[in-house]
C-alpha cells in the first residue's frame, strides 16, 4: 500500500508545476514587446509510476513534474532571415548613396550642371551674334564661372562623400569585431549552462539578436555546435570559432570589396559594409565621369579659343585653366582679369564672332574622348544611368524589405507572444491549480477523518 | 495562421505608415506639379528632358539671333534705300544742269545741292545699329568705315571684308551684315563727277558720262538693297521656324516632366481613402482582446 501521504505528494507536485507554468506565462506576457524574444513553453511530464505489492501488485501513477522550459524558434527561418537581412542592408546603403548622388547633380532642375553648361554655350552663341557687345563678353565669363562653380561643387561633394564613407567602413568593421566578441561571451556562458543541464533560453535569444545585428553589417553564415555554441563565418573567414573571436582587419579595398591583413584577403559580399564599398565605388565612378566631361570641355574650348585673337591683339590664350579633372577647373587668369582677353574670332576685329560660334557648336559636336558623344548627350547619358541605378536599387530594396517582412512574419508566427493565447493558457493553469488545490484539500479531509476517528 | 500580439500592432502600424506615405507623395506631386523630380523617377524621361531642355535653350538663342540679324539687315536695307533715293534725286539735278536753258549760276546752285547729297550719302554709309556698331564695316564695327580722303574718289573705306555669319537654326548660318564699300564709293564718285561737271558747266559730259555713272551706281545700290531685303525674309523665316521648334520642345518637356492634374488628384483621393481605411482598421482591431471577456 502507498503511504497515506502519497496523494498529498502528487497534489503538492502538481501545485508547484502549475505555479511554474503560470510563471512561464508571466514571463511570456512580460516580454510581449521585447525585440528578439522567443516565447517559452513549459513541458510537464508524468513522474514514474510506483508499483505496490500487496494481495496483487498494483501500479499507481505518481503525478507530474516539470520536464523543461524550452524556447520556440525556427532555426531554418532564422538562417534565411540573416541572409536576407544582409542583402537588404547592403542595398539600402547603396540606394541611399545613389539618392545622395542624385542630389549632388540636382537634375533635372535649373540648379544643375546641365543648365549651367547650356547657359554657357548659349552665352558663346550670343557673343557670336554680338561680338562687339561688352555685355555678351561679360555674360560668357559669368556663365562660365557658374558652370565652373557647379562642377567643382559636385566634385567636392563626391570627394567628401568618399571620405565620409571610408570612415563609416572603418566604424562598421570595428562594430563587427565588437559584436563578435559579445557573441563569444554568450557562447561561453551558454556552453557552461548547457553543460550543467540548464536551459539558457534567454541567452540564446540575446545571441540571436546579436546575430541579426551582425547580419545587418556583413554577410554571415552560422553553424550550431552540439554544445549549443554557434560558429560565425564571413565567406572563408571564421569570425567566431565558437569560443574565440578572430577580428576582421581594418584595411580595406573598396574597389574589390575585400578586407586584407597582408597575408590573406576576405571578400565582403553583403551587409552594410558591402553597401558602403559599393557606395564608395559609385561616388568614384560618377566623379571620374564628371572629370572626363570637364576635361573634354576644357580641352575643346581651349583649343578653339587659343587659336583666336582677342581684342587686345594677343593670341594663344586659353579660356579655362586647370590640368585634369573637375577639381581644378577654373577660368584662365587672363580671361578672369579682362573680358577683352576673350577671343571671339580669328581676326581679332571686334565684329568677328566666328570662333564664338565654333565654341557654341561644341555642345552638339561628337567628341572622340567621350566615345563619339557630344558633351550634352554624354552628360544626359550619365544622369540617366544614375537614375536607373538609383531606381533599380530602390526597387530591390523594396523587394528585399517585403521578403524580410515575410520571413519575420513567419518567425513571429512561430515564436512571437500572443496575449490572447497566453490569457487562455493562464486560465487553463489557473483552473488546473484550483483542481490540484481541491485535491489537496480532499486528501487533507480524509486524513483528518482518520485522525478524528482514531485519535480520541 | 498564428499572429503574435507584437506583430499585430506592427502590421497595423506598417499599413498606416505606407498609406500615409502614398498620401504624402501624391500631395507633393500635386503641390509641385512635377512628375519627374529626380532622375530615378523616370531615367529615360530624365535623359530626354535634359536633351530637350538644351535643345530648347539653343533654339531660343537661335530665335534671338534671327531677330537681331533681321533688325540689323532692316536698318541696312533702309539706309541703302535712302541712298538710292538720294541718287535718283541727283539724277534729276544732273538732267536739270544738262539743259541749255539753265545758266551757270543755276548750275552752281545745283552743284551745291549735289554736295549736300554727298555728305548725306557718307552719313548713311556710316549708319550704326542699336548697339552703336557700324553696319557697313565688315568686322571692324567699332571704327568709322567711310572717311573723306585727299585723292579721287575722295572717299576711303576703312572697314574690312568680314562677313558676320550667325547661326539661326541647326546647321543654318546666315550673314547678318552687308558689305557695301564698292557700291557706296561708286555712288560717291558719281556724285563727285556730277558736282565737278556742274561747276565746270560741262553740259555734254553731264548728259553723257555723268548720267551713266549715276545710273550704274544707283543700280548697284538697289541690287544690294534687294539682297538685304531678301535676307531679312530669310532671317524672319528662321525666327518663325525657331519659335515653332521651341514650342515643340516645350511640349515634349512638359509631357515627360509635368504631372497630369486630373490623374494626380484621383491618386491623392485614392491614397486618402486608403489612409482612412488603415486608421479605421487600427482603431477597430487594436481594441479587441480576450481580456474584455474574462473576469479575473
Amino acid at each position: 500500500m502507498p503511504s497515506s501521504f502519497f496523494g498529498i505528494d502528487i497534489a503538492s507536485r502538481a501545485l508547484r508545476s502549475f505555479e511554474m507554468a503560470l510563471n512561464v506565462t508571466g514571463h511570456n506576457l512580460a516580454n510581449v514587446n521585447t525585440e528578439g524574444y522567443s516565447r517559452q513553453r513549459i513541458t510537464i511530464e508524468q513522474t514514474p509510476s510506483v508499483t505496490f505489492y500487496g494481495l496483487l501488485p498494483t501500479t499507481l501513477g505518481s503525478g507530474s513534474w516539470v520536464h523543461n522550459v524550452s524556447r520556440i524558434r525556427d532555426a531554418f527561418l532564422e538562417g534565411r532571415f540573416l541572409q536576407t537581412n544582409s542583402e537588404g542592408s547592403r542595398l539600402g546603403q547603396l540606394q541611399s548613396s545613389l539618392v545622395q548622388l542624385e542630389n549632388v547633380f540636382g537634375e533635372p532642375g535649373i540648379d544643375g550642371i546641365q543648365s549651367a553648361m547650356t547657359s554657357m554655350f548659349d552665352a558663346w552663341h550670343q557673343l557670336s551674334v554680338n561680338p562687339a557687345d561688352e555685355g555678351s563678353r561679360l555674360n560668357v565669363r559669368m556663365t562660365a564661372s557658374l558652370f565652373i562653380s557647379r562642377v567643382r561643387d559636385a566634385h567636392n561633394q563626391m570627394v567628401g562623400n568618399v571620405v565620409r564613407l571610408e570612415g563609416e567602413a572603418t566604424d562598421t568593421i570595428r562594430n563587427i569585431n565588437q559584436l563578435a566578441d559579445e557573441i563569444v561571451e554568450l557562447n561561453t556562458e551558454i556552453r557552461q549552462q548547457a553543460a550543467s543541464g540548464a536551459q539558457p533560453n534567454d541567452l540564446m535569444d540575446q545571441r540571436d539578436l546579436l546575430l541579426r545585428r551582425l547580419s545587418e553589417l556583413v554577410d554571415i553564415r552560422t553553424q550550431v555546435m552540439p554544445d549549443q555554441t554557434i560558429s560565425v563565418f564571413i565567406h572563408q573567414h571564421t569570425l567566431v570559432n565558437p569560443i574565440e573571436a578572430k577580428p576582421l582587419p581594418l584595411t580595406f579595398d573598396a574597389a574589390t570589396s575585400t578586407l586584407t591583413d597582408g597575408s590573406k584577403s576576405i571578400l565582403i559580399r553583403g551587409g552594410r559594409l558591402a553597401g558602403i564599398f559599393g557606395s564608395i565605388n559609385a561616388n568614384n565612378m560618377y566623379s571620374s565621369r564628371l572629370d572626363q566631361l570637364v576635361d573634354d570641355v576644357r580641352t575643346q574650348v581651349n583649343t578653339i579659343h587659343a587659336g583666336g585673337t582677342n581684342l587686345n591683339g594677343s593670341t594663344g590664350i586659353d579660356f579655362f585653366a586647370g590640368s585634369a579633372g573637375a577639381g581644378d577647373l577654373d577660368l584662365d587668369p587672363a580671361v578672369l582679369a579682362d573680358i577683352r582677353n576673350i577671343a571671339a574670332g580669328a581676326s581679332g576685329e571686334s565684329g568677328d564672332g566666328g570662333l564664338a560660334q565654333a565654341i557654341s557648336a561644341l555642345r552638339d559636336l561628337p567628341s572622340p574622348a567621350l566615345g563619339g558623344r557630344s558633351v550634352l548627350s554624354y552628360y544626359a547619358d550619365m544622369i540617366s544611368t544614375l537614375g536607373q541605378d538609383a531606381k533599380s536599387a530602390g526597387n530591390s530594396v523594396e523587394t528585399q524589405a517585403a521578403v524580410l517582412t515575410q520571413l519575420e512574419t513567419q518567425q513571429q508566427a512561430i515564436s512571437g507572444v500572443n496575449i490572447d493565447e497566453e490569457m487562455a493558457t493562464m486560465m487553463r493553469y489557473q483552473r488546473s491549480f484550483q483542481a490540484a488545490a481541491k485535491l489537496l484539500s480532499v486528501l487533507d479531509q480524509t486524513t483528518e477523518e482518520l485522525i478524528k476517528s482514531f485519535g480520541r | 495562421m498564428r499572429i503574435s500580439s507584437f506583430q499585430k500592432y506592427e502590421l497595423l502600424q506598417r499599413n498606416m505608415a505606407s498609406a500615409e506615405g502614398r498620401l504624402v507623395s501624391a500631395q507633393s506631386m500635386l503641390a509641385s506639379g512635377k512628375r519627374l523630380e529626380r532622375p530615378s523617377d523616370d531615367p529615360f524621361g530624365a535623359h530626354a528632358v535634359l536633351l530637350f531642355r538644351a535643345s530648347k535653350s539653343l533654339t531660343d538663342q537661335h530665335r534671338k539671333a534671327a531677330q537681331a540679324g533681321a533688325a540689323d539687315l532692316r536698318m541696312a536695307e533702309s539706309a541703302l534705300g535712302e541712298i538710292g533715293d538720294l541718287m535718283k534725286r541727283a539724277k534729276v539735278l544732273t538732267v536739270q544742269g544738262a539743259t541749255a536753258t539753265v545758266d551757270q549760276s543755276g548750275r552752281l546752285a545745283l552743284a551745291e545741292q549735289i554736295r549736300s547729297l554727298k555728305s548725306r550719302v557718307v552719313e548713311l554709309a556710316n549708319s550704326r545699329d542699336a548697339g552703336g556698331h557700324y553696319l557697313f564695316a565688315g568686322f571692324r564695327v567699332d571704327k568709322t568705315p567711310f572717311a573723306l580722303g585727299p585723292t579721287p574718289p575722295y572717299l576711303e573705306y576703312q572697314g574690312d571684308q568680314g562677313v558676320q555669319y550667325v547661326e539661326v537654326g541647326p546647321g543654318l548660318t546666315l550673314p547678318k551684315n552687308v558689305l557695301a564699300d564698292q557700291q557706296v564709293i561708286d555712288a560717291y564718285s558719281a556724285l563727285e563727277d556730277a558736282e565737278q561737271r556742274l561747276l565746270a558747266g560741262d553740259i555734254s559730259g553731264l548728259s553723257g558720262v555723268t548720267l551713266e555713272l549715276i545710273d550704274d551706281a544707283t543700280n548697284g545700290i538697289q541690287l544690294l538693297r534687294a539682297e538685304a531685303g531678301s535676307r531679312v525674309n530669310q532671317f524672319e523665316w528662321a525666327e518663325s521656324q525657331a519659335a515653332k521648334r521651341s514650342d515643340e520642345f516645350a511640349r515634349q518637356i512638359s509631357d515627360r516632366e509635368d504631372a497630369d492634374l486630373a490623374q494626380t488628384i484621383v491618386e491623392m483621393q485614392t491614397a486618402q481613402t486608403a489612409y482612412q481605411a488603415a486608421l479605421a482598421a487600427f482603431s477597430s482591431t487594436a481594441g479587441l482582446s480576450l481580456l474584455d471577456y474574462i473576469r479575473g
